[in-house]
């Protein structure tokens, strides 16, 4: 379970070219300040500016909770939505969600595939194919990750949603059937990669139907 | 053989401007880490190819590596020493069209060490500078 982060916000004006709208932005993200919003539980959405590195630490943080103080009241929210410029690097906008911490919420959690399969050794590599699964639970109480061991699987063994040991409260939703790794052999990997690449030395033109008023002429 | 679409409806095409930024396909989808260009550019299919051959000695079958581009776009070229006139060239290449943040390879199974040094090898052969990055973090 993951631990609330506190600090304090500044509240923008709400109104359009005051506080907000695209040039208030861009100042705000030449001070060092991030644009964000808080809004849910039907009240009004609050515009805010949280610093750079605030939001940094919150988004590593698991869970993404946080208690906001804005204009001397508190909120507990958590990050909802994130804008991240075209290379990943900055953060340009955030969406909170208020919660209570006893209320069910959907979010994404990370899992955690610990140790080496058995099958790699015999020649096979593992392939993850979900790495966060949708989850159903507790504001306060949302798994850091769902921790899986993949030690004893073999070649051509995988694991589903069905195998994984869930805390109490926490349900996932996803298709129980749903493959999240497996081991594959290393000579299928590469024999379907080559097989890729074969073909023609150019590509097959598609050509236009010809109108039934031709084909009756 | 390099990468080329199977079917296509107009088998020579527009030259065209390579304009703006990466809006989708521009985070790290199936590995843990990958390589993203941070101009724009065409990016031949005979270069997708070399990166794949350097990046798969590179990683020496202990990971796997996704492609994350394709090249949909024909270049045409006129011969040498060939009057000017008589219609467009023929077809010389298959590109792929990058714009900064476009994620090139990625890579899973492999330590951030070795596929750092993976894609060090592959980012010599592109024709544009790249960096290397890892996954977003979960929201």
């Amino acid at each position: 379970m993951a631990d609330a982060v506190k600090f304090r916000v500044e509240p923008r004006d709400p109104k359009k070219n005051v506080g907000t709208g695209t040039r208030s932005a861009r100042k705000l993200r030449a001070q060092g300040l991030v644009p964000a919003v808080v809004y849910g539980h039907k009240l009004a959405v609050t515009p805010i500016a949280v610093a750079r590195d605030v939001v940094h630490q919150m988004i590593k943080t698991p869970g993404h909770l946080a208690d906001l103080e804005i204009g001397g009241t508190t909120e507990t929210v958590m990050i909802r939505d994130v804008q991240w410029d075209h290379l990943g690097r900055e953060v340009l906008h955030l969406d909170f969600a208020r919660v209570n911490l006893e209320e069910v919420i959907e979010t994404e959690v990370n899992i955690d595939f610990r140790g080496t399969p058995a099958g790699v050794a015999e020649g096979g590599s593992l392939e993850i194919l979900v790495h966060t699964l949708s989850v159903n639970c507790k504001a306060g109480s949302i798994p850091e990750s769902i921790r899986v061991e993949v030690g004893h699987l073999k070649v051509d063994e995988g694991l589903h949603v069905r195998d994984l040991a869930l805390p109490a409260d926490v349900t996932v939703n996803a298709d129980a059937d749903l493959l999240l790794a497996h081991v594959v052999t290393r000579a299928a990997e590469a024999s379907t990669a080559e097989g890729a690449g074969e073909g023609p030395s150019q590509p097959e033109v598609i050509k236009p139907e010809r109108k039934e008023k031709e084909k009756e002429g | 053989m390099a990468l080329m679409p199977k079917r296509v409806k107009y088998r020579k095409s527009q030259k065209g401007r390579v304009k703006g930024n990466a809006t989708r396909g521009n985070y790290v989808s199936f590995g843990d880490y990958g390589l993203q260009t941070l101009e724009s550019g065409k990016i031949s299919a005979q270069t997708i190819e070399a990166g794949r051959v350097v990046a798969s000695q590179a990683v020496k079958g202990g990971g796997k590596i996704y492609i994350r581009i394709f090249p949909h776009k024909s270049v045409t070229a006129i011969p040498a020493e060939t009057r000017m006139g008589k219609g467009k060239g023929e077809v010389e290449y298959w590109a792929a069209v990058v714009r900064p943040g476009t994620i090139l390879y990625e890579v899973s199974g492999l330590s951030e060490e070795a596929a750092r040094e993976m894609f060090a090898r592959v980012a010599h052969k592109m024709p544009v500078t790249c960096r290397f990055v890892t996954r977003r973090p979960t929201i």
